[in-house]
């Protein structure tokens, strides 16, 4: 009987969570003229939305974009952030502590507060209109390190002693040894920063005007708030719906990784 | 093949603690050196500082005729085992042997070859592409060995390597590892704080004790000349007793407890080095195998003897321990199989008197210790 309630509770806060992105979808395939209904399914299946969403706005374009930039941005995240969490966690040296709070701290400060002075240094370095505007600024994430640091943190400190006496460098240690340890820690850290970057709408408004270098998100804004749709619901729907699809891909793939990383209890030799 | 010569080294930490005070000895090439104490007596410091795996704070360390305190681990040419094992998860037990192998450049066919025949010698030949947690504690042991002498290096450090393993497969790893030691005749440096160990395996044994090394010395040397109380308590089991007292003369020279619940006449050869101790406190020190039951079997010529009452008697088999107490004293002897007294029966020891040990109270030094040359 306790079974049967927790389970009813847990089907209907499925159908609260899952209901809106159902009838989103669903909706996308409907005609204009249904979307207004409560009904769930479509009367007649239609791509009419999407053939509009592709006629009007430069979809392929902008989602070349916003792979380059996230990609990018996730991999050196990755790279650089699995470097810095190496030392953190690895290395011993003067200041270490300090600088790990310094990291932490930056997680602290809304982005908002540095959108200014960071789009001043874009422009003055120059990359404002072009795609460097959009990776160098995030190509270090603080919540990236944190993860990895504390992952690198579970590998018995043998291993790495092993390793430097088998030969291996300290970048060597961390690129063989390390990563293959931490692969849940760095998928974790991988659909973190890849979520959080692929969603950036604000700062492409600020950084971006031309079009060819506008990624999809972005673009999807301008289409939906700046009149590209009609003020028809249909496309704007199918052109959220396109957005969000990488992920849900990324994240049903990565899905097994996530959870074990967030529940890992850290690897035995 | 090398020595390893430590001379002065000191360790310590960013914190003040000072892990080593002031090591300094010598390992011959081809010697099999054990490095044994308590924990935290700066044994696994001092192998880690060899290995390079710690910096030095001052003083030099040698591997054959170089000075390598700045030298990176990996140029030192030492392979290392570690106590729990320390093998690479994600690689299978011929690429964690085969690592070191690749990093410094040998061809396919020389890491083919090394590895097989570490592998025949371990026999773990059948194991080769498992990954380390399809083996068992000892097998995994074994690769770690494994991937330590694929490498043939000019020494071998090992870090308590049997610690994780269960009894029986201790036994028979130490056997092997003593094997391995006459097979390659490579230098080897092993830590422990299993005396047993210790005693077993080394050609000679350093034994250490709050970062100060207390003895170096062959195991029966130390066994039997133990320099101070901590060498005399840490090596044996069960440890050696201890008494304290007083020198009296009385009719000859006599050793008087402090509770004075008895009392033993000493032999020619002590009093000589005992004289300027009259009227003085010293610790007596017996190993337990030499206290037997009076009128038992295999009681030596010359002996003490003590009236104690049992607390606990603990048959092993081949040999029982007596837990007794005299006064405020307690006392443990072995002795062989005989009938047993029942715990808070009254019994006679007989303390073989050739076999006494007296220490500084103060300074805790062993008082008959000469030797000088003994400590390093």
């Amino acid at each position: 009987m306790k079974k049967a309630l927790a389970y009813i509770a847990l089907v209907l806060g499925t159908v609260v969570f899952a209901y809106p992105f159902v009838w989103m979808a669903l909706a996308t395939f409907k005609p204009e003229l249904e979307i207004g209904e409560l009904a769930l399914w479509p009367s007649r299946w239609t791509l009419e939305s999407y053939r509009l969403v592709f006629e009007t706005i430069p979809l392929e374009r902008a989602f070349l974009n916003s792979v380059i930039v996230v990609v990018a941005v996730t991999g050196s995240a990755l790279v650089f952030g699995s470097m810095a969490a190496y030392a953190l966690a690895r290395l011993r040296w003067r200041g270490r502590e300090a600088v790990f709070s310094l990291i932490l701290f930056t997680m602290m400060v809304p982005f908002l507060v540095l959108l200014i002075p960071l789009y001043t240094l874009v422009v003055r370095f120059g990359w404002a209109d072009s795609l460097l505007g959009l990776i160098v600024p995030f190509m270090m994430n603080a919540t990236a390190v944190l993860i990895l640091r504390q992952s690198f943190l579970t590998i018995p400190q043998d291993i790495v002693d092993a390793a430097r006496i088998d030969g291996c460098s300290e970048a060597r240690i961390l690129f063989t040894i390390v990563w293959p340890l931490s692969v849940p820690a760095l998928v974790t850290a991988g659909i973190i920063v890849f979520i959080g970057n692929w969603n950036e709408v604000l700062w492409p408004l600020i950084v971006i005007r031309q079009e060819q270098w506008m990624t999809m998100p972005q673009m999807v804004a301008l289409f939906a708030v700046g009149g590209g749709a009609q003020a028809r619901l249909g496309p704007q729907l199918a052109a959220a719906l396109l957005l969000g699809l990488p992920i849900i891909v990324a994240y049903l793939f990565f899905q097994r990784h996530f959870i074990s990383s967030l529940a890992t209890t850290g690897l035995k030799g | 093949m090398a020595r390893v010569r430590l001379d002065h080294v000191r360790k310590q930490y960013d914190n003040g603690f000072v892990a080593v005070h002031d090591a300094s000895f010598e390992i011959h090439d081809g010697e099999f050196v054990v490095l044994v104490g308590p924990s935290g007596c700066g044994k696994s410091t001092t192998l880690r500082m060899i290995a390079g795996l710690e910096t030095i704070s001052s003083g030099t360390l040698m591997i054959g005729d170089r000075v390598v305190n700045d030298v990176a681990p990996k140029d030192r040419d030492i392979a290392m085992v570690f106590q729990n094992y320390a093998l690479y998860p994600h690689m299978t037990v011929f690429d964690n042997m085969a690592f070191g192998l690749k990093l410094r450049g040998f061809s396919k066919q020389e890491i083919r070859e090394r590895v097989h025949r570490a592998a025949e010698i371990l026999d773990i030949g059948g194991i080769l592409d498992r990954k380390p947690r399809q083996l068992s504690g000892g097998q995994r042991q074994r690769v770690a060995v494994g991937r330590a002498i694929v490498r043939q290096p000019q020494v071998f450090l090992f870090d308590e390597p049997l610690s994780n393993l269960d009894a029986k497969l201790r036994v028979q790893m130490r056997a092997e590892i003593s094997r391995l030691h006459r097979q390659l005749g490579t230098t080897m440096v092993y830590v422990t704080h299993d005396q047993v160990e210790a005693m077993t395996m080394g050609d000679r044994i350093v034994v250490m004790n709050g970062g100060h090394i207390q003895q170096i010395d062959e195991p029966m040397n130390i066994y039997h000349r133990p320099y101070n109380r901590f060498v005399a308590e840490f090596i044996g089991s069960p440890s050696m007793n201890f008494v304290e007292g007083d020198i009296v003369v009385n009719e000859g020279m006599s050793f008087v407890s402090s509770d004075a619940a008895f009392s033993l006449k000493l032999e020619n050869e002590v009093t000589e080095k005992l004289r300027d101790w009259i009227g003085n406190k010293i610790v007596l020190g017996i190993r337990p195998e030499d206290i037997y039951v009076a009128g038992g079997h295999g009681v030596p010529e010359r002996t003490g003897h003590v009236t104690a009452t049992i607390d606990v008697v603990e048959p092993m088999g081949n040999e029982i321990f007596l837990y007794a107490r005299a006064g405020a004293h307690r006392l443990v002897a072995r002795v062989a199989p005989q009938p047993l007294p029942q715990p808070e029966a009254s019994v006679t020891l007989a303390l073989d008197l050739s076999r006494l040990h007296f220490f500084d109270p103060e300074t805790e030094i062993n008082i008959a210790f000469e030797a000088p040359g003994v400590m390093a």
